[in-house]
């Protein structure tokens, strides 16, 4: 996942990139996406402390990092992050809720944490098939996200953009890296 | 036609599969037609739908996923961005955010997340949209809680 420019921060509400984030949070995700999106939140930390509290935790933090973060590793991180904000003092009541939100989540297995990622990431996004065993030729996007050629040619000729991460993934209806 | 078929097909295959995953969501497809399905969604806690049991119908173009399912409430709700009497939604992914790796699912928890994160100014419900917009928060739960014990709660006998 490419980190979002700095400068796109300031208005990561109601933005493309709010809407990439928004996007990506409430897909099933699995740990490796996770932990990226909490290393995007880190890498942005400096300019997340500069967006008022409010508008931050109500629409952002809850949607685009809490919502889908099911991993113990995960929610350890977004706890330190969360205090690592300098955040006035009526805030406080917002952020307990956020670690109320965080300790909803059930914790997982050990074990579910040392298997590898689900095949969620292995399925077109598209049709939701296998990318393998079906034998149909495969193309990756600029973002390396693969899909089936035909169900993304499809979608791209319509909207140049990949369905998962929201790159603009073409240009001139030709879909830039070649097939795999 | 096929395609949209196919991958409705899975997405069932998968609601059947994880049934428990999502509690607050119980995703049925209709006996005769894949195309069309309905959801019962739990208003979420902490708003004012909380204890409320809402239902969506969902009708599937053959073009899916390429075009976004339609999408309304059945349950009457008082929310902003829910018409009051079509159940029309405003939410971005049903319309020009769309995306292929959308599934019924994940749609269903974007309007739960919606319901609990209301955006007043795109209001398809002016009442409420106006009521939030002027600050009267107070106003809009009580409304919106009233709307929920009438419309999404099961009467008691
Ligand atoms: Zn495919
Ligand atoms: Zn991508």
């Amino acid at each position: 996942m490419e980190p979002l420019p700095k400068k796109q921060w300031g208005k990561v509400i109601n933005s493309a990139a709010f809407c990439y984030y928004k996007f990506d949070l409430l897909r099933p995700i699995n740990l490796e996406e996770c932990t990226d999106a909490i290393k995007d939140l880190e890498y942005n930390h400096d300019v997340l402390r500069n967006i008022p509290l409010e508008d931050l935790s109500s629409w952002w933090l809850k949607h685009l990092v809490i919502y889908r973060l099911k991993y113990p590793l995960a929610i350890r991180k977004a706890y330190r992050l969360l205090d690592g904000f300098t955040k006035p003092a009526e805030a406080e009541s917002e952020k307990k809720s956020i670690h109320r939100l965080l300790d909803g989540f059930t914790k997982p297995a050990e074990a579910d944490l040392e298997k590898p990622s689900t095949d969620e990431s292995e399925k077109c996004a598209v049709c939701l098939d296998k990318l393998e065993e079906t034998g149909r030729n495969q193309t990756r996007l600029v973002c390396n996200h693969i899909y089936h050629e035909d169900c993304i040619f499809k979608w791209v000729s319509n909207h140049k953009t990949c369905p998962l991460c929201r790159v603009v993934a073409v240009r001139d209806c030709a879909i830039i890296s070649p097939q795999i | 036609m096929q395609a949209s078929r196919a991958r409705l097909f899975k997405e069932y295959k998968e609601v059947q599969r994880e049934k428990s995953a999502d509690p607050d969501i119980q995703l049925v497809c209709d006996d005769s037609n894949i195309f069309k399905w309905t959801a019962l969604i739990k208003g979420p806690s902490e708003t004012p739908y909380e204890g409320g049991v809402f239902q969506l119908a969902f009708a599937i173009p053959e073009q899916y996923p390429l075009l976004p399912p339609q999408v309304r409430f059945l349950t009457k709700i008082f929310h902003p961005n829910v018409h009051f009497k079509t159940g029309e939604i405003c939410l971005d992914i049903l319309k020009n955010a769309w995306s292929p790796a959308w599934t019924l699912q994940s749609v269903c928890r974007a309007i739960i997340a919606l319901m609990a994160h209301p955006e007043p100014d795109s209001p398809l419900n002016c009442d409420s949209g106006n009521l939030l917009r002027s600050g009267d928060v107070r106003g809009f739960q009580s409304m919106a809680r009233m709307y929920t014990r009438l419309a999404a709660m099961p009467k008691k006998t």
